[in-house]
Formats: structure tokens, C-alpha cells, sequence
């Protein structure tokens, strides 16, 4: 038996190559424990714990928000950054969640505990549906029959709403409850902050699970090359599929979840522009990364309010505000341009780059590309 | 059967042709979806709105409008310059997303210019109408059918029979070896951009002859597209067909079903089409490709 090759003195015990794996738990762990990897996780949840206390009300409300839009964008990243489908319909998977938690409290009187796994139900069901021309189209077109699911789910949607309107009467009563859960209600939007990070958290691990498990090797496998997928016998249709069902059970969640935050629903905030922003999020985040999903949607949730605060500070309001959408509109496509073309990898390339930067630090060895990682 | 149906859905047929052949002529030499083009559109309808004035003369009318074409062009050749050619082998998914953030960009221009204005375009000859099989039938009616059917039948010409229009089919048809025979494929995919945003300013004035020009025009176009996938993304001979039939089944169902639905009856016939043939009524099957 051959003995693993020893390295002697400083190096074995400070700058061990990350890459060399010794064993096979190693090889199959979730998360390769490292001193400085638990260091940085213990940060980040001591941050995200104390944010409340750090930040008032108004942007403790922007990180819920954000929050919120990035179960979406992780469900938006199943289905394009993984397996590679352009997905132009994300809005309608949250119209559908967030409807259909809104109808089952109207018509039933269900809370969100059950609304909520329900819109993921739903969603999921609408997902498929949407998926099934995978069975007969393949490329660019299969992107665009997602445009079609948008248009048509909106069109359905004003019906329900309307409908909705004549049977409880306008906005004032179709308003829906502060959201009990059983053990606790949450009220205050600290509780909602609270809530939300636990419920995101839940969803990143599954996601993660998700791209290791060999669907998620089927869904890359099909994004880099269906031929060659199919011919390593993966179901390119049914995985398709499958991607457009979990893409939207996210969805419908995201949905249920901003209609239970908001207190209620209104079809015309799921135009095809915040399927746009959903892109947007992945795309400045890193198409295919899990962290990308999730620093994508704080950027496009927040770069906006970020302007208006700026120009609140530097006091340009009175010049400056009749184009504040302008400007939200044109930082949004300036930032997406810019990613495109300077950093495709997104902000989750920007942490790979500099992770290993400081893993590597003596050395400047950087060839290991974060694309042929992710 | 009621004359005004018909002419109805030949009216709306002619915008979408216009708009799916902006969409077509980008996609055959370039192999991108130009998801800018609503906003072009958009911008051009506005400035139309604002450059000719309510009382403007028919040369005023006539001489905005060639500028404006002018303008469009550039717009599209300075679109394929700054932001599409930098993206050359890329994945197609980022290019596409690159089109998407281009039209944001115009959108932000158009907002910061107009700020959601809306109003109607002043054409020349509105009062002009005929009684004609028991309708009533306005020049403003007639004309767009008869635009369409000239700028189709022109390229349709440019491409048969001019040396430019040949490049560009040998280009969509095999782009490598396009370029092994000599063809500038950028100063093809150039052309493809101009001419394609240009016909974006002829649709928005086949558009205002029926409504108003506003915000809604990014959906307007978003329809052309979806005319373009149901007569297939890289053929030009199904696309009057393709036009014909979305805008009858449009027509159809706003008239006898319901209103509200119009707007979603384009992609439900997409959707059927493209389940029957994947590739459009008259687009060729393209090799397996990711997006």
C-alpha cells in the first residue's frame, strides 16, 4: 500500500493545498470543515443574528425583502444556472404562490403554515406544466414558451383577481392576516427578519444538497451539453422538467411569503419586468451559484434604495426626483451590462477570487477557474 | 362573415410581420434574440411624438420619419458595437441577458425623457376614408397592410438579389464558413442590427396608426416576437403566415370572447404551434444546442 506523500515543516501545517484531499469524507462532505471556513460561517451567523440590532427599521425591511426575493432567485437559479434554461416567466411561479396562499386564506380561511407548503405545491404543478414543452422543444425556443407561461398566468391571474374583487369587495377586505404559525405569530418585522433567515437557511442547505445529488450532476450535465448528457443517460426531458417544477416551488413560495408580508396580493406587481429583476439577480450574482442566488437578490433588492438614499444624503432631491425611476431603471441596466461583460462569473466569482487569493496567499496560483468549479 | 374582422386582423397582422421581421433578421446572422428591440420601438415612438407637432405639415411628417429611421439604424449599429460584439462566444443565455439589459437601458432613457408620456403620432391623411363593402375604411386602415407588404416584398428582394442580402443568407446559413469565403461577418451582423432596429421604427409608425404611442408598445413588440418563434426564428417565409394567424386568432378573441384575453391569445398560439412543430411553421431544425 502506498503511504500518502508527507509534507514536511511549515507547509503541512499552515498552507496545506485545499485541493488535496486525503480521504474520502473528505472528497464527499457538504462542507470541507477548515479552521478558516468555520470562521468565516461563525461570522456570518453572528452577523446575520445581530443585524437586527445594527440596522433600523427601514432596512432591517430591505433585508426581509431581499430575503424573500432570494428563495425566488434560488428557485430561478435551479432551473437557469444550473440547468441552463432561460426562464423568462419566474414572476408568474410567484403570482401563483402568492394567489393561491391569498385564495386559500379567502375562500378557506387556511393560515400560512398550510398556505405556504400548498403554494409551494402549486407552484411546483404550474412549474411542470410550464416544463412540459420540454418534451418536444429543445434551445432558445423552450426559453421563450416560459414568456408564454407568463403572459398567459397574468392574463389568468387578472380573472382570479377580478373575481376576487366582486365576491369580498376591493383591496380594503381582501387583505390578508398577520401570519400565525402556530407557536408564534409574527408581528413586528424582527420576527418576520428572524423567520425568514431560518426559513432561507433551510433553503440554501437543500439547494446545495440538491446540486450534489445526481439530479443536480444531471441538471449541470444538461446545461453544459444535452447530447452529451442524453448520452450518458440522463432523461434530459424529464430533468428539464423537474428543474421548471422545483424552479417554481421556490417560486410559489417567494410568492406566498412577499403576499403574507405585503398583506396582500395585486397582479400587476408580477409584470415580466420582475421576471426581468429575477434574472438580473442571478446574473449579477453568478449564474449557477447558490451564494450568487442569494448576494444577487440583496444587490437588485437593494441597489435602488441605496440611489434614493444617496440622493436623499447628498440633496438632490428636488433635482433629481421626478427621474428617480430613470435612475433606478439605468443603475439596473448599467450594473447587469457591467457583470456581462466584466465579471460573468457575478459577486459569488468576485468571493471565489478573493477566497482564493487568501488560501493561496504566498503564491499567486490562480488558474483554477470559479467557472469550471461551480 | 364581417368585413371589418378581416381587415382588422390584416391591420394587426401587418404590425406584427414588421415587428417579427426585426426579430428574425437579427436572429438569422447573429443567433441572438434581440430582446432590446421593444425598447427601441419604444423610443422611437416617442420621439415621433415629440418632433412632429400636432399641426406638422406632411413633409414635416415625412422628413421626421426618415430621420428617425436614420436614427434607429444607428441605434442599432451602435447596440450591436458596444454591447453585442464584446459578448462574441459567450454563452448564448448571456447574450441574450445582455439584449434584456439593453432594454432596460433604453428604457431608462425613454423614462428619463418622457416619463411614461403617452399621446397619439399626427399622420397625414387621417381624415381620408371610403365606404367599402358596407365598412367604413380609412386610408390610415389600408396604409399599414400596404407598408408591410412593401417591406416585406423588399427584403424579401434585398435578400434574393443583392450582393449584401446574399452575404447575409450565406451567413445565416453557416457562419464559419461565410467567414472562410471572405464575407465580413461584422459588417454583416452590423447590417442585421441597423436594419432590424430600423424596421423597429417603421412598426411603431404602423402601430400609431391604430393607437396610441405608450409604455404598452414593449408588449406590442413582445407579441411581434412570438410571431417570429410561430413562423420559425429563422425563416422569412413563414412569417406572413405566422403573422396572419396570430393576429386572426387575436382579432378573434377580443372581438367574440374576451377583451382581457388578447393580450395572452399570441402566446397560447405559440405555445400550441411550438408543440406541434418545435421549430416553427417554417424554421429550420437546428442542431442540439444549449441556450
Amino acid at each position: 500500500m502506498q503511504s500518502p506523500p508527507v509534507l514536511r515543516g511549515r507547509s503541512r501545517r499552515w498552507r496545506r493545498s485545499p485541493y488535496l484531499r486525503t480521504d474520502y469524507r473528505r472528497e464527499l462532505a457538504l462542507f470541507p470543515y477548515s479552521g478558516p471556513r468555520l470562521a468565516v460561517i461563525a461570522v456570518t451567523v453572528l452577523l446575520v443574528a445581530a443585524y437586527p440590532f445594527l440596522a433600523d427599521a427601514y432596512w432591517l425591511g430591505v433585508i426581509n425583502l431581499a430575503v424573500i426575493a432570494a428563495i425566488g432567485a434560488l428557485g430561478l437559479q435551479i432551473v437557469t444556472g444550473m440547468a441552463g434554461q432561460l426562464s423568462l416567466g419566474h414572476a408568474a411561479f410567484l403570482a401563483v404562490g402568492g394567489f393561491f396562499a391569498a385564495g386559500l386564506y379567502l375562500h378557506l380561511g387556511l393560515p400560512l403554515w398550510i398556505a405556504g407548503p400548498a403554494a409551494m405545491l402549486a407552484g411546483a404543478t404550474v412549474g411542470a406544466i410550464a416544463g412540459l414543452p420540454a418534451l418536444r422543444i429543445r434551445g432558445f425556443y423552450l426559453g421563450i414558451t416560459t414568456l408564454a407561461v407568463q403572459y398567459v398566468i397574468i392574463a389568468i391571474g387578472l380573472k382570479y383577481q377580478g373575481y376576487l374583487q366582486t365576491s369580498f369587495g376591493t383591496s380594503g377586505s381582501l387583505s390578508l392576516p398577520i401570519p400565525d404559525l402556530g407557536l408564534f405569530t409574527l408581528t413586528s418585522t424582527m420576527d418576520w427578519y428572524y423567520f425568514l433567515v431560518v426559513l432561507t437557511g433551510v433553503v440554501i442547505l437543500a439547494v446545495t444538497n440538491l446540486k450534489r445529488s445526481a439530479l443536480g450532476r444531471s441538471l449541470l450535465a444538461v446545461r453544459q451539453r444535452e447530447l452529451a448528457a442524453e448520452a450518458l443517460g440522463v432523461n434530459v426531458a424529464r430533468v428539464k422538467i423537474t428543474a421548471f417544477a422545483l424552479s417554481g416551488a421556490l417560486g410559489g413560495l417567494a410568492g406566498a411569503l412577499s403576499a403574507y408580508y405585503y398583506r396582500g396580493v395585486g397582479i400587476e406587481d408580477f409584470d415580466l419586468l420582475l421576471s426581468v429583476e429575477y434574472l438580473a439577480m442571478i446574473i449579477v450574482g453568478g449564474l449557477g451559484s447558490i451564494l450568487g442566488a442569494v448576494l444577487g437578490a440583496v444587490f437588485v433588492i437593494a441597489t435602488p434604495l441605496l440611489v434614493g438614499q444617496l440622493i436623499a444624503v447628498l440633496g438632490l432631491e428636488g433635482v433629481l426626483s421626478q427621474h428617480l425611476r430613470a435612475i433606478e431603471l439605468a443603475v439596473f441596466a448599467l450594473t447587469m451590462i457591467g457583470f456581462l461583460l466584466f465579471e460573468p462569473d457575478g459577486l459569488a466569482g468576485v468571493w471565489q477570487r478573493l477566497k482564493t487569493y487568501v488560501t493561496r496567499w504566498p503564491f499567486k496560483y490562480t488558474a483554477m477557474s470559479t467557472q469550471a468549479k461551480r | 362573415m364581417d368585413f371589418s374582422i378581416i381587415l382588422d386582423a390584416l391591420k394587426l397582422a401587418s404590425v406584427y410581420g414588421v415587428l417579427a421581421l426585426g426579430f428574425v433578421i437579427v436572429y438569422r446572422t447573429s443567433r441572438v434574440l434581440n430582446l432590446a428591440q421593444p425598447g427601441v420601438v419604444l423610443l422611437a415612438g416617442l420621439m415621433a411624438l415629440t418632433f412632429i407637432p400636432r399641426d406638422a405639415t406632411p413633409t414635416r411628417f415625412w422628413l421626421t420619419a426618415l430621420v428617425l429611421l436614420a436614427l434607429g439604424a444607428l441605434a442599432g449599429l451602435a447596440l450591436y458595437a458596444l454591447l453585442l460584439r464584446p459578448m462574441a462566444g459567450q454563452s448564448h443565455i448571456s447574450q441574450v441577458l445582455m439584449t434584456l439589459a439593453a432594454l432596460f437601458l433604453l428604457q431608462a432613457i425613454s423614462e428619463a425623457g418622457w416619463r411614461g408620456e403617452s399621446g397619439f403620432i399626427p399622420m397625414p391623411g387621417r381624415q381620408v376614408a371610403w365606404e367599402l363593402f358596407g365598412t367604413n375604411v380609412r386610408l390610415l386602415d389600408v396604409a399599414p397592410i400596404v407598408v408591410a407588404a412593401v417591406v416585406v416584398a423588399g427584403l424579401a428582394l434585398f435578400y434574393r438579389y443583392s450582393r449584401s442580402g446574399r452575404q447575409m443568407r450565406a451567413v445565416a446559413e453557416n457562419p464559419a464558413l461565410a467567414a472562410r469565403r471572405g464575407i465580413n461577418i461584422e459588417k454583416i451582423g452590423a447590417m442585421a442590427w441597423a436594419i432590424a432596429a430600423a424596421l423597429g421604427v417603421v412598426a411603431v409608425f404602423l402601430t400609431s396608426t391604430q393607437g396610441s404611442v405608450s409604455l404598452l408598445l414593449v408588449g406590442t413588440t413582445l407579441k411581434g416576437f412570438t410571431v417570429a418563434l410561430v413562423g420559425g426564428l429563422d425563416s422569412l417565409s413563414g412569417l406572413v403566415p405566422a403573422a396572419l394567424l396570430v393576429a386572426a386568432a387575436e382579432v378573434v378573441t377580443v372581438r367574440f370572447i374576451d377583451q382581457q384575453l388578447g393580450e395572452a391569445v399570441p402566446y397560447v398560439v405559440l405555445l400550441v404551434v411550438l408543440l406541434v412543430k418545435p421549430w416553427g411553421l417554417a424554421g429550420t431544425r437546428e442542431e442540439l444546442d444549449r441556450v
